[in-house]
């Protein structure tokens, strides 16, 4: 469906994107994941043709769009701050993309959409009101219905949910799900919230430094986020560096640490004396090798466990309250990354 | 530069917090003197000063309208006459004002380019120069003794004169207005509402009539309402470039005086004159209260840009190069004209030295013998400085008082306020009138010429001050006495720096206003102590080479006085203040 050919855009002199390849198949959702300034919003602006890449190409089922202007390349997008019309009213707004565009549709037909798109997203009754009035999340149903109702072949989300607070946009997201999933319009979401990128994603590539580092479908990345960056960007655990000191008679990694030595499983190839990071999580888990150990220093209480911070740093989880100041072993899962 | 551009009261901004009433309820408390009476003298001196200088002629104005003489059917169907032409050249100057100011609004909201600021504010100037500058300069170009006409004598065309001259110079003022306001509301607009509307499929076309002229549909209208304003009251430009064929309402009122004597009719048609200008006034506040456009503050995302595509590159080079024409030529020609003799001076015989010359400027300094003035030329100057420094101290004395109560206005107050302002929407040709008829027996002083030009000032001077004074916080005086400052200290280190700037700013406006004022003092200043606008306009009516360069020596050197005075007022203007 969309293919996105190696794009390079530079910025007032910096590399945003450098190289950006991807594809979005059929009724799949890409989440474009990212610190704020890589560049995703840049790309997704790229896509949309309301910016220009320095070089490489936008195609889609194969047409190549690099040189089509935005209007014509029935690719819907949803702005954070809706950028809802503040002049026309709900029904206005949601049409405008039938009534004030180069499609042309007969009247009953139009109204037929109006209300199909509104009913979607759960507004059916707010057609005559004026959209100064509405709620942020209503605000953004809106902006969501009037993309709906050209029947983009792509959907673009561009932080939809930045603006809402958490309840909100935990349920807005869910509706979102069952839209797309109802629709089959593929779609790419850019966030820079991983627990949204998971929700949402069939496929999740994370964006750094320009560059597309890791992608998977959310399973695959949380399970082997690879990079060190990767893993703290997603908040998996305690990254930190480390150093190969030996292999053990297993095959397995002795990599030693500030925090004390690890053996490490992993497909590396490795030599004595390397620099590695390692990914300790937090869960405690029964029968690894790795023990990491400290005192008592703070602890969060999380609904079903409590969050503990050692004094060296480290965090782990444990489902019963240690004692402030108690010296603590935890046995966790220690990776590798690069 | 944005003191002047919006034109009505606006109502009296209480932003400052509670500042100075509590202040002066303080210091009432301790002299045991009621609030009202502190107030009442406060009031006493601009009151009595409005009541006198503006609403007893008004008055005068008004009895003489409603006289059986003034209302005669005669009258009556000049009236309308003049006044049907006045609505049409003022809408025809609106629209061609348009027709130039929404193109260079877009250039300067959208588009990047070398010396964008130097060229906007090249637009601005014309806005701040006096009428009679504005008409010398299109006189240098345009004129039968202009640049063009000297330079190439085989071009024949008629300017001064014209219709077109009035539309031209109309332009030529406003379109600054435009530009400005329809220029903000554009470059405040979200971007992100244009793309979404592409996205949505709608082509460059569709989302301007359905998207951006929507959007700044108030500010277009405030915009417009205000350039027709301007237009409809304009004197000075349509006597001296238009002649007593066009006369427009102001140009009429002027004749009845001086020229063709007919008092009632004058005040019949000032008053026209006021209602058509309050009417206006009332919608364009109206309009431009709705005229901040839905602006997103989180998306720093900015829609300025260069031109990309060859038709872009064209278009806007070619607006560039239309504006830096039409604007810089008139304002450069007036000094040059000065300079060189471009034709013989009136009774000159024999050889004529055609070239660089700076006689124009050492004749002023000699009083001939038959010359119109009987005072050497350059007095006029001496007279405008002299006039403008009155004007400076006795529109501050009356400024300050009112200033301070309106900082922190009472319910009374906000009432006062849109009538303090009302001179400024009665015309200064009608001022002149009012003097004339309430005042007739003192107009041989020459003080009244810095009362009337006062008058003019004033709200001006008030909208300077006032913000300037509500906005010196009271938390910061609090902060500055719990820190151990005295009350003379705070005053000292607190309140005066900010008032020493507005009084400053204030000052130069009121400095400005006076030297620059056309209507009102053609009317009532003496013929030996001319100022440099009257100056200006009599050298204009005479024939002769040596006249005409003075003329262009007076205004160039009005010129200089204004943009000086302009750069001052921009260096003391308090940010954000003086809006008026």
């Amino acid at each position: 469906m969309l293919d996105v050919h190696h794009i390079f855009k530079t910025y007032e002199g910096k590399l945003l994107l450098n190289d950006i390849s991807f594809e979005v198949a059929m009724g799949e959702t890409v989440c474009l994941l990212g610190a704020s300034g890589s560049g995703k919003s840049t790309l997704l602006r790229i896509i949309a043709g309301l910016e220009d890449p320095d070089s490489g190409s936008i195609a889609f089922n194969g047409q190549d769009l690099t040189l089509t202007p935005t209007h014509l390349r029935d690719f819907g997008l949803v702005f954070q701050d809706y950028a809802l019309f503040p002049h026309l009213d709900v029904n206005e707004n949601v049409a405008f993309g039938l009534t004030h565009s180069v499609r042309r549709l007969p009247q009953a037909e139009i109204s037929q959409r109006i209300a199909s798109s509104l009913e979607m997203v759960n507004l059916a009754e707010f057609g005559d009101r004026r959209v100064t009035d509405l709620s942020g999340g209503e605000q953004q149903r809106v902006a969501l219905a009037r993309a709906l109702a050209t029947r983009p072949r792509l959907l673009m989300f561009d932080e939809p949910l930045g603006a809402l607070d958490r309840t909100l946009r935990e349920s807005l997201l869910n509706e979102l799900r069952s839209i797309l999933s109802q629709t089959k319009i593929p779609a790419i979401y850019v966030t820079h919230d991983q627990e949204e990128a998971f929700t949402i994603a069939d496929r999740v590539l994370i964006l750094h430094d320009g560059k597309i580092i890791r992608q998977g479908t959310p399973a695959e990345v949380w399970a082997n986020p690879e990079f060190a960056f990767v893993a703290t960007f997603l908040g998996l655990g305690n990254v930190f560096r480390g150093e190969v000191s030996g292999k053990t008679k297993e095959g397995q990694w002795k990599v030693k640490s500030e925090f004390g030595v690890f053996t490490i499983q992993c497909e590396h190839k490795h030599a004595k004396g390397d620099n590695v990071h390692l990914l300790a999580r937090p869960r405690s888990a029964e029968g690894e090798p790795n023990v990491i150990q400290g005192m008592v220093a703070d602890m969060i209480f999380q609904q079903d466990r409590f969050k503990i911070t050692l004094d060296n740093g480290l965090s782990v989880y444990l489902p019963n309250a240690p004692k402030i100041g108690e010296k603590i072993e935890v046995r966790v899962k220690v990776e590798c990354l690069v | 530069m944005s003191q002047t551009i919006s034109h009505t009261p606006a109502p009296a901004g209480g932003a400052g917090g509670d500042t100075e009433s509590t202040e002066i309820r303080n210091r009432n408390r301790r002299a045991f003197v009621s609030p009202w009476l502190a107030r009442f003298i406060i009031w006493l001196l601009p009151l009595s000063f409005l009541i006198v200088a503006f609403f007893y002629p008004l008055s005068r104005i008004l009895a003489l309208t409603f006289d059986p003489k003034a209302l005669t059917p005669a009258n009556l169907l000049l009236a309308s006459r003049v006044f049907l032409f006045t609505l049409y050249q003022a809408t025809l100057s609106t629209l061609l004002t348009l027709l130039l100011g929404l193109p260079s609004a877009y250039l300067f909201a959208r588009y990047e380019f070398r010396g964008k600021s130097i060229l906007r504010a090249l637009t601005a100037v014309p806005f701040m120069l006096p009428t009679v500058v504005v008409a010398a300069g299109f006189s240098a170009l345009l004129g039968p003794r202009g640049l063009v006409h000297t330079l190439f004598p085989n071009v024949s065309f008629n300017f001064i004169g014209t219709l077109t001259a009035i539309l031209i110079a109309h332009v030529f003022y406003n379109t600054t207005i435009i530009i400005r306001v329809v220029g903000n509301a554009l470059s405040s607009l979200d971007p992100k509402l244009e793309q979404a509307a592409r996205t949505l499929g709608a082509d460059s076309s569709r989302v301007l009539w359905n998207v951006t002229l929507p959007l700044l549909g108030p500010a277009l209208l405030a915009s417009s309402l205000l350039v027709f304003l301007f237009d409809f009251t304009s004197f000075g430009v349509i006597l001296l470039l238009g002649g007593s064929t066009f006369a427009t309402l102001e140009v009429e009122i002027y004749l009845r005086i001086l020229k063709l004597p007919n008092l009632p009719l004058a005040a019949l048609l000032s008053v026209i004159q006021l209602g058509c200008t309050v009417i206006f006034s009332i919608l364009y506040t109206r309009f431009a209260s709705r005229s901040t456009v839905q602006t997103a503050p989180r998306s720093a995302e900015s829609n300025v840009r260069r031109p990309r595509t060859l038709r872009e590159k064209i278009l806007v080079a070619s607006l560039i190069l239309l504006l830096t024409a039409f604007f810089f030529l008139p304002l450069s020609a007036l000094p040059f004209r000065s300079l060189f003799r471009l034709e013989a001076d009136r009774g000159q015989r024999g050889e004529v030295q055609y070239g660089f010359t700076t006689d124009y400027y050492t004749e002023l300094f000699v009083n001939r013998r038959g010359s119109i003035f009987y005072v050497p030329p350059i007095q006029a100057t001496v007279n405008s400085l002299g006039y403008a420094s009155a004007t400076v101290m006795i529109s501050l004395l009356l400024g300050f008082p009112a200033a301070f109560a309106l900082a922190k206005p009472t319910r009374f107050e906000k009432i006062l306020d849109p009538l303090i302002m009302l001179p400024l929407g009665s015309s200064a040709v009608m001022l002149g009138l009012g003097f004339i008829i309430s005042f007739g027996k003192w107009l041989t002083s020459p003080l009244l010429v810095p009362f009337a030009h006062a008058l003019i000032a004033l709200p001006f001077v008030i909208r300077t001050l006032q913000p300037a004074i509500a906005s010196i916080p009271q938390r910061l005086r609090q902060a500055a006495s719990s820190l151990g400052a005295s009350p003379l200290k705070v005053w000292q280190n607190i309140d005066l720096p900010i008032l020493r700037r507005a009084t400053l700013a204030a000052a130069t406006f009121a400095f400005t206003v006076s030297l620059g004022e056309f209507g009102a003092t053609l009317l009532i200043s003496r013929p030996d102590y001319p100022t440099i606008p009257v100056a200006i306009e009599r050298f204009l009516s005479q024939p002769g080479g040596l006249n005409y360069g003075q003329a262009m020596a007076m205004a160039s050197i009005l010129m200089v006085l204004t943009l000086t005075s302009i750069l001052l007022i921009e260096k003391f203007r308090i940010p954000g203040s003086g809006e008026f």
